[in-house]
C-alpha cells in the first residue's frame, strides 16, 4: 500500500481548483470564500434582528394599554 | 398575565395575542434565506470561471444589453417601492392599496416580458446553454431569477385577487411582500456580476 502510494503520481480531479492558479484566480477564490461565509451568518443575523425589533414594537404595544389601566385606578384612588 | 383555571393548568399566555412573527412571514424569510445562498453559490462559480477565462467576455459571443436592460432593472426597482406605498396604504385603507400594487405587478410582469424578448435576441444572436461558458451561466443564473420572479408574480397576483375579494390576511401581503422585495434585491446584484 505504501509502495503503490510512493509510486502514484499525484492526480489533480478538480478542474476549478488546480486549473487557474493566477493571482486573479486566488482572489476571486478569497472573496467568494468570505462571500459565502460571511453570507449566511448575515441573513441569519438579520433575522435575529427583525424578530428582536418586532418582540420589542409588539412588548411596547401591550405594554402601552397597561400603563394606562394603572395609571386610570392609581387617578380614581 | 396568568389566569387560574384548575390547580394543574394555569395559562400564561392570551392566546390572542399576536404573533411574534406570522408563520407565513417566517416560512418565506427562510425560504429567502435558503434562495440567497443559491444565488450566492452561482454568483460565487460565475466570478471563479470568469477570473479563470484569459478573455472576458468570450470574444466569438454577442455582447449582454447593458442599456435596455439597466432601463429593465429601473423598472423592476420602481415595481418594488410601488409594493411598499401599496403596504403602507393597506395599513390605512385596504381599499387604496389596490392601485399601487397593480401598478407593481404590471411593472414586475413588463420585467418579465422584457427578459423574455431579450434571450430570444440572444439566442438569434448566438448565445446558447452550451455556446460558451458565458451562455450556460447567463441562462442559469438569469433564469433562476426569471423563475423567481415568475414565482414571486403569481403570488401578488393571488394577493391582488384577495384584495378585490375584501378578505386578505395582512399576513399574505406581508409574505408576498418579503418574496418580491428578495426578486427585486437580488436583481441590481446580479445585473452587476453577470451584465458589467
Amino acid at each position: 500500500m505504501c509502495l503503490a502510494l510512493a509510486v502514484a503520481d499525484p492526480a489533480a480531479a478538480c478542474a476549478v481548483c488546480t486549473g487557474g492558479q493566477t493571482d486573479q484566480v486566488r482572489y476571486a477564490f478569497l472573496w467568494t470564500t468570505g462571500l459565502l461565509s460571511a453570507l449566511p451568518l448575515g441573513l441569519i443575523g438579520g433575522v435575529v434582528w427583525f424578530v428582536r425589533r418586532r418582540a420589542r414594537e409588539l412588548a411596547e404595544k401591550h405594554a402601552q394599554p397597561a400603563e394606562a389601566t394603572l395609571s386610570r385606578s392609581a387617578a380614581s384612588r | 398575565m396568568a389566569t387560574r383555571l384548575h390547580p394543574r393548568i394555569r395559562v400564561v399566555a392570551d392566546s390572542r395575542r399576536e404573533p411574534l412573527v406570522q408563520s407565513g412571514v417566517m416560512g418565506m424569510l427562510i425560504f429567502v434565506v435558503a434562495e440567497s445562498m443559491m444565488f450566492a453559490g452561482l454568483i460565487s462559480a460565475f466570478t471563479i470561471i470568469r477570473s479563470g477565462a484569459s478573455v472576458w467576455p468570450p470574444p466569438d459571443q454577442p455582447r449582454l444589453p447593458l442599456e435596455e436592460t439597466a432601463l429593465n432593472t429601473a423598472a423592476l426597482l420602481l415595481s418594488g417601492v410601488l409594493l411598499y406605498v401599496a403596504s403602507r396604504r393597506y395599513q390605512r385603507d385596504r381599499e387604496s392599496a389596490r392601485a399601487p400594487l397593480l401598478a407593481s405587478m404590471l411593472l414586475g410582469a413588463f420585467f418579465v416580458l422584457f427578459q423574455g424578448a431579450e434571450w430570444l435576441a440572444l439566442i438569434r444572436q448566438g448565445l446558447t446553454l452550451t455556446s460558451s461558458s458565458l451562455g450556460s451561466f447567463f441562462y442559469l443564473i438569469v433564469g433562476m431569477h426569471a423563475l423567481h420572479a415568475i414565482a414571486a408574480l403569481m403570488l401578488l397576483v393571488h394577493t391582488f385577487l384577495r384584495i378585490q375579494r375584501g378578505w386578505l390576511a395582512s399576513s399574505q401581503l406581508a409574505a408576498a411582500q418579503v418574496f418580491w422585495y428578495f426578486v427585486v434585491g437580488v436583481w441590481p446584484i446580479l445585473y452587476g456580476v453577470v451584465y458589467l
